[in-house]
């Protein structure tokens, strides 16, 4: 019995990006950042997918709750 | 001393008179605090990512300064009585701050420092007032009293140090203050 081919659904990219280009900062006042960091419903996006190293992933994570708390990015996106 | 950053969420109602009023009140509590003020700056009126207090917009001032842990205290009681806030948000972004080191680069750093931002869109309907408040050098008299016709929304503030005598503060480990007002 074999088992079918694993898909992904999603690509992923294997190097984070803030290590790649240290001038990347991550800053909870610029949501334009961490928005490349949240799916379309503002949930934030695994470091399996996104390719984020730990660390920057920890960051990350704090930045885009901080910008959510002063409603600089959403809690959710409800669905129309 | 640490240096905390305040981001603060004004209703969008507020007249900018008011805005300015709250931001010279906020600095006469840093001061008396024993705090230093870094710098004011005024994000004008920014889209909410979600509904606040029913409101769309908000007004985001960014505090940035030097204190002790009992400041951002006295800072946050105040900013949850004060009415025209909507939400606020303090974070420690330096446990130790050499002042004086401090007041050396931010002397270097002055001219370069008054960035202009990108003006926020707002419905405040003062074109005249904005054109004149853009022709006359804002940074001397930044540290002022408020200009009425300053309507512009963007007056990065440097207000530049009173002499304070920097004490060592006691050692407290909290790493960050949040608070937050209602969410929608």
């Amino acid at each position: 019995m074999s088992k079918p081919p694993k898909r992904r659904p999603f690509p992923r990219s294997k190097v984070c990006r803030f290590c790649a280009d240290t001038s990347l900062r991550m800053d909870y006042k610029e949501p334009g950042i961490l928005k490349a960091f949240v799916t379309e419903r503002g949930k934030i996006i695994p470091r399996r997918i996104s390719g984020n190293c730990a660390k920057h992933q920890r960051q990350l994570t704090t930045a885009i709750k901080r910008a959510r708390n002063i409603a600089l990015m959403p809690f959710t996106v409800p669905r129309r | 001393m640490r240096r905390y950053e305040c981001v603060v969420v004004l209703d969008p109602e507020v007249p900018d008179d008011d805005v300015r009023l709250f931001s010279d009140r906020f600095s006469t509590v840093i001061n008396t605090g024993g705090g230093e003020i870094i710098k004011i700056e005024d994000w004008g009126l920014k889209r909410l990512a979600y509904l606040v207090r029913k409101k769309e917009r908000g007004r985001y001032i960014l505090f940035d300064f030097v204190g002790v842990p009992a400041l951002i205290a006295e800072m946050e009681r105040q900013l949850k009585i004060a009415e025209e806030v909507m939400k606020f948000l303090s974070v420690k972004l330096d446990d130790e701050v050499d002042l004086e080191a401090f007041k050396a680069a931010s002397q270097e750093a002055m001219p370069p420092a008054e960035v202009p931002q990108e003006p926020a869109p707002t419905e405040t309907a003062e074109a005249p007032a904005a054109v004149e408040a853009a022709e006359e050098p804002s940074e001397e008299e930044a540290a002022a009293e408020p200009q009425p016709e300053a309507a512009e929304t963007a007056p990065v503030e440097e207000l530049s140090a009173s002499p304070e005598a920097p004490g060592t503060t006691p050692a407290e480990t909290e790493t960050e203050t949040k608070k937050e007002g209602e969410q929608a």
